[in-house]
C-alpha cells in the first residue's frame, strides 16, 4: 500500500498574476483534494480610505495592466452615483466604446497569447513548444491575426484615452476626451481585418470542438449559478442593465438592481487563500457559487445584442448540447462570441451621431454619501463600492472582482480536472498542464482579485497525506 | 521604399526619471518640425506585442528609455539585437524581444539602437531631478542630429539625379 501524497503547481503560467495549486493523493494515488491558492496581497480596500472621492478612477484603473479600463469605468460610475447625476449621452457612448475597446484587447490576448498554446498543440505537447513563440514559429498567420486585432482594441482606447494603458479618460460626471471625426474614420477602417481575424479564430474554435467533444465533455463540465448584467431584452450588457442570476437550466432566476447587490452576494473568507468567495445569499456557501464571465454571460444570455455574434450564439448553443455546455473549456468559444459581439458593438457606437459630440461632462457638489459601479469586465462582473464622509473623503471601499466571484469555481474545476486525469499516482507534466488549463479557461486576473502586484505565474504542488512533498512544478517568474 | 524612422520612448511618467523617455518624445514633438510622412514618434508606458505590426516596415529604430547604468556622458547609446527566445513574452516586452518577435512575426527585423539615459531618483512623482533634466537635454540633442541627418538623406534620396554620388551619412 502506498502512501498519500502532495502536488504542488506553483507558479501557474499563462495567467495573469501570481497563484498555486496544491493536490493532495491518497495512499492509491488518486486525488483526495485539490485546492487553487492565490498568494499575492495588496490591500487597496485599505490604503484608498481618506482619499477624495474623484481621485478613485485614477487609483483604481492601477489595479490592472490588462483591464484598467473596466476598472476606471467602474469607479467612475461609482462616482456618478455619489455625485447623483446624469451623465450626458456621449459621455455614455464614449464610455461605452472604450469599454469595447478593453474588450477586443483583452479578449484578443487570451485566446491568441495565452490560450491557444493548448488548443493548437495540444495539453501533452512539448513545454518548449507549446507557448506563444511555438504558435507564431508554426502558425505565423493565426499569431499575426491575434497581434492584429489586440491592436485595434488598444487603437480604440488610445484613441479616446491618450494611451492604451492607464488612459486619462473616464471621471466622475463623465469624459475628458471627445473623439474627433478623423479619428473616428481611422478607427472605423480598422473593422474588416477584425472581422476576419475573429471569423478565423471562431472557424478554428469550431473545429477544434468537433475534434474534441470527449476531452470537452469530461474536463471540469458542472452546474453552477451564473452571473452578468444583462439589458432589458436579456442580452449581455457589458457597462450597463440589471444583474442576473440564474441556475443553469433558468428554471430559478433573479434579475436586480445593481444598487441591491448586497442583498443577493455575499463573501465568504477560506484562511488558505487572499482570495474571497462570493456567493449567492439565498443558497449559501458554498452551494450558492456562481460562474461569471464569457460562459456565464454566453449561456444565460437570451440573445446577444448584435446580429453576427447572436447567430453565433445560436450555432454555439446547437453544438454545445448532449452534455457539453457545463464544460469549462467552453470559455474559450464564449470569449469569441464576445469578441465579435464587442466588434460589432463599437462599429455600431462609432457610426451614431452623439459619438462626435462634445458635451462630456456634467458635474456637481457630491449629493450621496454612497455609490455603487458595477460593468461587466472582460473577465466578468466587477463591482466598485465607496462610502464617503461629509467632505466627500472615501470611508469605506468594497471592492468585488471577476475572478473573485469565479473564485470557488476555479477551486471546484481544478477539483474535477485533477480526479479525472490523476488516476493511480501517475502525473505527467500534460496532466498538470491540463489543471492549469482548467485555472486559465476563466483568463483570472489575480492581481486584480487580491489587487497585488506582479505577474500570475503558478505553481503546483503534490503532498503526501503525512505531509511529505512529492512533486513541485514551478515556472519562473 | 521611403525611410521610415521610429522613434519610441518608454516608462512609467509617476515614477520621476523612469518616465524620461515620454519626456523627451514630448520634447521633440513639441521643438521639431517632425516630418510625420516618415518619422513616427510613440511615448509609451511599456513596449507591447503589438507595435511589431507598426515596426515591421521601419527602416530604423530609436528607443529611449532611462536607466541605472552611470555612464561619464550621461546616456550611452547601444544597437539592439533581436533575441531569438521569446517564449516568455508577456503583455510589457523589452526592446531585444519586441525586435525578435517582428523578425518572427514578419520576417523582417529593422535595425534599432538605444539611447539609455541615466537617472538617478525612481520615486514617486512626475517631474524629472535635474540630473535626468541635464542628460535628456543631451539625448535631444544627439537625437534631433540623428533626424537632421537623416532628413538630408531622405531629401537627397528623393530629388537625386541619376550619376549623382549619394552622400554618406552617418548617425
Amino acid at each position: 500500500m502506498g502512501t498519500n501524497r502532495k502536488i504542488t503547481i506553483n507558479p501557474i503560467t499563462r495567467v495573469e498574476g501570481h497563484g498555486k495549486v496544491v493536490i493532495n493523493l491518497d495512499s492509491e494515488g488518486n486525488v483526495s483534494d485539490a485546492r487553487f491558492h492565490v498568494t499575492q496581497f495588496r490591500g487597496y480596500e485599505r490604503f484608498c480610505k481618506g482619499r477624495p472621492f474623484e481621485e478613485m478612477p485614477v487609483i483604481t484603473q492601477r489595479i490592472c495592466g490588462i483591464c484598467p479600463v473596466s476598472h476606471q469605468l467602474a469607479s467612475a460610475k461609482a462616482c456618478d452615483a455619489i455625485l447623483g447625476i446624469k451623465i450626458p449621452d456621449t459621455a455614455v457612448v464614449l464610455r461605452r466604446l472604450i469599454h469595447m475597446g478593453q474588450f477586443i484587447q483583452s479578449h484578443a490576448l487570451h485566446f491568441f497569447h495565452l490560450a491557444s498554446p493548448d488548443l493548437l498543440f495540444g495539453w501533452d505537447a512539448d513545454p518548449e513548444h507549446r507557448n506563444v513563440a511555438g504558435v507564431i514559429g508554426t502558425y505565423p498567420d493565426i499569431a499575426r491575426k491575434g497581434i492584429r486585432l489586440r491592436k485595434f482594441g488598444q487603437d480604440i482606447i488610445r484613441a479616446l484615452g491618450g494611451k492604451s494603458i492607464h488612459p486619462a479618460f473616464a471621471v466622475p460626471g463623465g469624459v475628458i476626451n471627445s473623439l474627433s471625426e478623423k479619428a473616428r474614420d481611422v478607427l472605423l477602417s480598422g473593422f474588416t481585418p477584425s472581422y476576419d481575424a475573429c471569423s478565423a479564430a471562431l472557424d478554428f474554435i469550431k473545429d477544434w470542438l468537433e475534434k474534441n467533444r470527449d476531452e470537452i465533455k469530461r474536463f471540469a463540465n458542472f452546474d453552477s449559478f451564473l452571473t452578468g448584467l444583462v439589458d432589458e431584452s436579456g442580452c449581455p450588457d457589458m457597462y450597463d442593465g440589471m444583474i442576473r442570476i440564474q441556475d443553469w437550466t433558468k428554471k430559478e432566476r433573479v434579475d436586480f438592481a445593481p444598487e441591491d447587490y448586497l442583498d443577493f452576494i455575499a463573501e465568504h473568507v477560506e484562511n488558505w487563500s487572499y482570495l474571497k468567495f462570493p456567493y449567492f445569499i439565498k443558497h449559501g456557501f458554498p452551494d450558492g457559487f456562481y460562474r461569471v464571465g464569457p460562459l456565464a454571460r454566453i449561456t444565460m444570455a437570451d440573445a446577444m445584442s448584435t446580429p453576427k455574434a447572436n447567430a453565433e450564439l445560436m450555432e454555439y448553443r446547437e453544438k454545445t448540447g448532449n452534455g457539453l455546455s457545463g464544460s469549462t473549456l467552453l470559455f474559450h468559444y464564449a470569449r469569441l462570441i464576445e469578441l465579435l459581439n464587442c466588434l460589432e458593438a463599437a462599429e455600431n457606437l462609432l457610426q451614431k451621431k452623439e459619438i462626435l459630440g462634445t458635451d462630456i461632462q456634467n458635474t456637481a457638489p457630491a449629493s450621496n454619501s454612497e455609490g455603487i459601479g458595477i460593468i461587466e469586465a472582460p473577465r466578468g462582473t466587477l463591482i466598485h463600492h465607496y462610502r464617503v464622509d461629509k467632505h466627500g473623503a472615501i470611508e469605506d471601499v468594497n471592492l468585488i472582482v471577476a475572478s473573485g466571484h469565479n473564485n470557488q469555481a476555479m477551486n471546484k474545476s481544478v477539483a474535477m480536472v485533477a480526479k479525472e486525469y490523476i488516476l493511480g499516482g501517475k502525473v505527467r507534466e500534460g496532466i498538470l498542464n491540463r489543471v492549469e488549463g482548467a485555472i486559465r479557461c476563466y483568463d483570472p486576473c489575480l492581481s486584480c482579485s487580491t489587487h497585488a502586484l506582479g505577474q500570475m505565474p503558478l505553481h503546483i504542488r503534490i503532498f503526501s497525506p503525512e505531509g511529505e512533498l512529492i512533486k513541485e512544478l514551478r515556472t519562473e517568474d | 521604399m521611403r525611410t521610415s524612422l521610429w522613434i519610441i520612448g518608454y516608462g512609467n511618467r509617476h515614477r520621476r526619471d523612469d518616465g524620461i523617455g515620454c519626456h523627451i518624445i514630448e520634447a521633440l514633438e513639441q521643438n521639431l518640425d517632425l516630418d510625420s510622412a516618415w518619422i513616427n514618434t510613440l511615448s509609451l508606458h511599456q513596449l507591447e506585442p503589438e507595435l511589431s505590426e507598426d515596426l515591421q516596415t521601419a527602416s530604423e529604430i530609436i528607443f529611449v528609455d532611462a536607466t541605472h547604468e552611470i555612464s561619464t556622458k550621461g546616456r550611452i547609446w547601444k544597437k539592439i539585437l533581436p533575441i531569438s527566445d521569446i517564449s516568455g513574452i508577456s503583455h510589457g516586452i523589452s526592446a531585444g524581444t519586441l525586435l525578435g518577435l517582428t523578425r518572427l512575426l514578419y520576417n523582417r527585423c529593422p535595425p534599432a539602437r538605444m539611447v539609455a539615459i541615466q537617472g538617478r531618483d525612481f520615486g514617486f512623482g512626475q517631474k524629472l531631478s535635474r540630473f535626468a533634466e541635464n542628460n535628456a537635454r543631451k539625448a535631444i540633442n544627439d537625437i534631433s542630429r540623428v533626424i537632421h541627418l537623416r532628413t538630408r538623406k531622405d531629401r537627397l534620396e528623393n530629388s537625386i539625379q541619376p550619376g549623382h554620388r549619394k552622400e554618406k551619412i552617418y548617425g
